[in-house]
């Protein structure tokens, strides 16, 4: 088996007294889904803020593309490739399409600090901008202001700013929501496509989707990882039916 | 731009030009003091513009750049007078009246001190950060009142208009004549960074700082160049408002000065290109109408900018647009 891109060991973030996240270890392999399952409330955004260094660990570590990565900003990660999406969209509502996207190819590029002329004119940045933006079947809105989007719109802006940071690993926190049985089956087959890309730790509610992508699935309850394994083997484990599954099934 | 905003700027940068000449020519040649106030208190607006129009830094505290780029000049110049050094070492630097000299020591002392500043306070955000900015300005107003070298709290005459090659700086017209370019230079370098790679980040930061990082931005680097950039163009207006009165006071470092500069910002439209412009224009004319029939004009100044804030965000600059486009 080829080297994971992302490993994260015992990894601890505490708000006060509440554990969000309690010694957490999972991986990310090159060319794999992985999704992290699990009820509200259990952590998972928390586990891709941390991450990300959206927010800093208690203790454990995060290993990404074989360098510990637990200690740099931000931004710094995300130069180095690791991409998210967000589970409340979160985007530039006064820019465009086209320019909400294009702010992930520069950013990514470290070519902000260009300050006569921008990059909009390079062929190459453009070109990968609205390569994205055409994925994401937002070719039609490439010019509308972000806050005219729809919510489906937006989630799948969402999709195109990350995939435009070529990541080397892509995190995405409930690309689903609220998108329809429409919006998530365009969704499922834009990441099926992608996977060959970059690895994804797939965060999402909707268990067909799940079970229709995944090649790992883990399951997180109360900040814990209660168990990892492949899509039959989480169906047919007792302990994740009563303590995830037998919710869903409500 | 839309092409409706470009012609309105062009609009107004014409009449601003062309008002002040044509009254000169006809024997009025208060009007063109007037329009030489305007345009450079516009050059510090432009400057506020920068951070607060496209980077959302709501800086209360703009004076201190305005008043070191006012007393750059007015030290430069006095030692250039009485032809003692500055500093005598480690190498000896003494005064100038050289205007583009002036110029360069103005923004790089605003510059430096912006980025001082910037450093500390744009750690915080929000009304922290409105306080902070106010705070350092507040300081360096009561340095310059206690500090008697440079006059203290009289403040600091110039005896003489600082020259520049090839002009009369002592004529009005070429007075006016520089410092309405220095404006049009001041908006050609808003424009462009607005435009840049940079400025895209900039707007972004405005409308949501947090995703940024998420897209490899340092919102904190972002914010502290802008904020340099700022400082430096209102340091630059603060040198030619020196040159204009042949004087600096400590009233250029206080707290009414950064609210002035504010107000012309939002009275003329906050993030439009030409909103300074029109800013300090309507405030300069309701200053020189209202303050004839009453000493108490501000308080029409106060209801003005109240309807402003309240029904027309977009300033003046939006207000036309927005009729024109209706
Ligand atoms: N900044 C914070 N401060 C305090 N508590 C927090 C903070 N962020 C999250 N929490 C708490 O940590 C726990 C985990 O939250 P998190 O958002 O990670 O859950 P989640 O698994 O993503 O849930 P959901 O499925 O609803 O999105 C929750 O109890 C939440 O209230
Ligand atoms: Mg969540």
């Amino acid at each position: 088996m080829a080297e994971p891109i992302l490993r994260i060991y015992n990894l601890t973030k505490s708000f006060g007294a509440l554990l969000a996240t309690d010694g957490v270890s999972l991986d990310l392999k090159p060319g794999e889904i992985h999704a992290l399952i699990g009820p509200n409330g259990a952590g998972k955004s928390t586990l891709v803020k941390l991450i990300v260094g959206e927010l800093r660990q208690n203790s454990g570590s995060i290993e990404f593309r074989g360098v510990r990565v637990d200690g740099l900003g931000a931004a710094e990660r995300a130069r180095r490739g690791l991409a998210r999406s967000f589970q409340v969209s979160s985007i530039f509502p006064e820019l465009t399409v086209f320019e909400n996207v294009f702010l992930a190819v520069q950013g990514t590029r470290g070519r902000t600090y260009r300050f006569f002329g921008n990059d909009i004119s390079n062929a190459e940045f453009s070109h990968l901008a609205s390569t994205q933006v055409e994925r994401a079947k937002l070719g039609a809105r490439s010019a509308a202001v972000a806050s005219e989007l729809s919510h489906g719109e937006r989630r799948r802006l969402e999709v195109a700013m990350a995939l435009a940071m070529r990541p080397k690993a892509l995190l995405l926190d409930e690309p689903m929501a609220g998108v329809g049985a429409e919006g998530t089956r365009e969704l499922t087959n834009l990441l099926k496509e992608i996977r060959a890309e970059s690895p994804i730790l797939l965060i999402e509610h909707d268990m067909d989707a799940v079970f229709a992508l995944a090649d790992r699935i883990s399951v997180l309850v109360n900040g814990r990882l209660v168990s990892t394994g492949s899509v039959s083997e989480i169906r047919n484990n007792e302990d994740v039916r009563k303590a995830y599954l037998g919710y869903e099934d409500d | 731009m839309s092409a409706r905003e470009r012609g309105l700027n062009i609009g107004l940068a014409s009449l601003l030009l062309v008002v002040p000449l044509a009254a000169a020519y006809f024997g009025e040649p208060y009007y063109l003091t007037l329009a030489t106030r305007i345009a450079i208190l516009s050059i510090a607006a432009v400057g506020l513009n920068f951070a607060l129009g496209l980077g959302g830094l709501v800086s209360f505290g703009h004076a201190a750049y305005f008043g070191l780029g006012g007393y750059a000049a007015g030290i430069l110049a006095n030692h250039a007078l009485n032809g003692q050094a500055i500093l005598a070492w480690p190498m000896e630097i003494g005064g100038t009246t050289f205007m583009p000299a002036i110029w360069l020591v103005a923004v790089l002392v605003a510059a430096l001190t912006a980025f001082l500043i910037g450093m500390l306070s744009l750690r915080t955000t929000g009304v922290y950060f409105i306080m902070i900015t106010l705070a350092f300005a507040q300081m360096l107003y009561y340095f310059a009142v206690s500090w008697p070298a440079y006059g203290g709290e009289d403040g600091l005459p110039v005896y003489v208009r600082n020259s520049f090659p090839g002009l009369n700086t002592f004529d009005p017209v070429q007075f006016f004549l520089i410092s309405f370019a220095a404006l049009m230079v001041s908006l050609a370098i808003f424009s462009v960074l607005r435009n840049s790679n940079f400025g895209l980040a900039l707007r972004a930061s405005r409308q949501n700082a947090g995703r940024l990082e998420s897209l490899g931005i340092e919102v904190f680097r972002l914010r502290l160049t802008a904020f340099v950039v700022s400082g430096a163009i209102t340091g630059l207006a603060g040198a030619l408002y020196a040159d204009l009165n042949r004087f600096v006071s400590p009233q250029m470092l206080s707290w009414h000065m950064s609210g002035e500069i504010m107000v012309f910002v939002i009275l003329g439209g906050v993030g439009r290109l030409f909103g300074p412009v029109a800013g300090a224009a309507l405030y300069i004319f309701l200053e020189q109408s209202l303050g004839e029939v009453s000493d108490y004009w501000q308080v029409f100044l106060g209801l003005l900018l109240l309807c402003v804030v309240l029904f027309a965000r977009g300033g003046l600059i939006g207000t036309v647009l927005d009729r024109r486009n209706g």
